[in-house]
């Protein structure tokens, strides 16, 4: 944060305020426009299948650009040096252990560099902690460690996460192996099952992450590091969190002139988000939503939505239940 | 009249799922801008 004297005049200077952004938009322009930046665009627009497998090698590619990577970041500390109001015209990210900029960023691929200070990772571990996890992202992700930092690192697996994950089935991660890791070392993880835990750091360390979403599991799964229990589950489809906000806010405004859209909206291929639209769907018109609740009783891929459903044509439509599910049937209970 | 169900009644899935990037990762600090997140956790 820049404060004081520097700060009062550039915000009382437009026309230095006005460099600062033009340098910005001129370093995005510029670096917009390099072969680094249109190769990437082109080869993802080029690919035939967008698997994970695809998506990937596009990323090493990238990574491989060392030298050009180089090249822009010494373009972004030089501009930098010369005006402390530039921004580099990349998305940061940052969390407590972690700083970095977002290189790239499309629905298939992100790819960002950062930085694991090790004072930021011993401040973390010094510091007051509660409970600990083991994240499984569900999503396919490369490092590209440029510098590992003396890092050892260690490895755990988990039951796959699939399309109709249960949590009562998730079992338990466990760990595979611990090590030390390499300058120049590249590790792929494959968020479905597995994940790494970096336990302890020498130095800083500095390195690629690539985000390659072809092929996630629906959701990411988080483990208790003490029990190695499975302890929660988040979506990993932005889209899907968006529709079920949106159809909740639907319902709490009465739109019933949504109803089409909200039906429409029960094809999607998360199990999860079915069932959030269904309850939605119901609350605002049962009527219209029983064909729907039939559907997913009798046919949904997932077995807790079946017996979600079931249990629900029992308690809210008892004929129907009836009719669908004749005394005698074997029904799987939510 | 429509018929509406209170929706608190409708049954809910045993395998709870949230929101897109809800779950705030512990020691890593949750998940980050546009998805990205570092699957790390600094061990014990």
């Amino acid at each position: 944060m820049i404060a004081g004297a520097a700060l009062a005049a550039w915000l009382a200077d437009r026309d230095a305020q006005k460099r600062s952004h033009a340098a910005v938009e001129a370093c995005a322009r510029h670096w917009g426009r390099q072969p680094m930046m249109t190769e990437i665009e082109r080869q993802l627009s080029e690919l035939r299948v967008r698997d994970a497998a695809g998506v990937l090698q596009i990323a090493r590619d990238f990574m491989a650009k060392e030298d050009e990577i180089a090249l822009l970041m010494e373009d972004m500390i030089a501009l930098s040096a010369k005006d402390p109001f530039f921004r580099p015209p990349f998305h940061p990210i940052s969390s407590e252990i972690h700083t970095g900029l977002l290189l790239y960023h499309n629905a298939d691929l992100s790819i960002a560099l950062g930085v694991s200070g090790v004072d930021m990772l011993a401040g973390k571990k010094a510091g007051p902690r509660g409970a600990t996890s083991i994240g499984f992202s569900g999503i396919t992700t490369l490092f590209r460690y440029l510098k590992a930092g003396d890092a050892t690192v260690s490895f755990w697996e988990a039951p796959p996460i699939g399309d109709h994950f249960i949590a009562a089935q998730a079992g338990k991660c466990r760990l595979v192996e611990r090590r030390r890791i390499e300058d120049g070392e590249e590790i792929l993880i494959d968020g479905r099952y597995q994940s790494f835990i970096v336990e302890h750091a020498a130095s800083d360390m500095l390195y690629f992450q690539a985000m390659v979403r072809p092929g996630a599991a629906p959701l990411a799964a988080e483990y208790d590091s003490k029990t190695l229990s499975f302890i929660g589950a988040s979506s990993t489809d932005e889209v899907s969190s968006r529709v079920q906000m949106m159809v909740s806010m639907l319902r709490t405004m009465e739109r019933e002139d949504a109803l089409p859209l909200i039906e429409e909206s029960l094809a999607s291929p998360h199990f999860y988000t079915r069932w959030h639209i269904m309850r939605e769907f119901l609350a605002m018109d049962a009527d219209a939503a029983l064909p729907s609740l039939r559907r997913l009783a009798a046919r949904d891929p997932h077995p807790e939505v079946r017996a979600a459903a079931q249990r629900t044509l029992e308690m809210f439509f008892e004929d129907e239940a009836e009719a669908e599910f004749p005394a005698g049937d074997v029904k799987c209970r939510a | 009249m429509k018929k509406k169900i209170d929706i608190t009644a409708v049954p809910e899935l045993s395998t709870s799922v949230g929101m897109h990037g809800s779950i705030k990762q512990k020691e890593v600090g949750g998940p980050l801008c546009l998805g990205i997140f570092v699957a790390i956790v600094i061990a014990l």
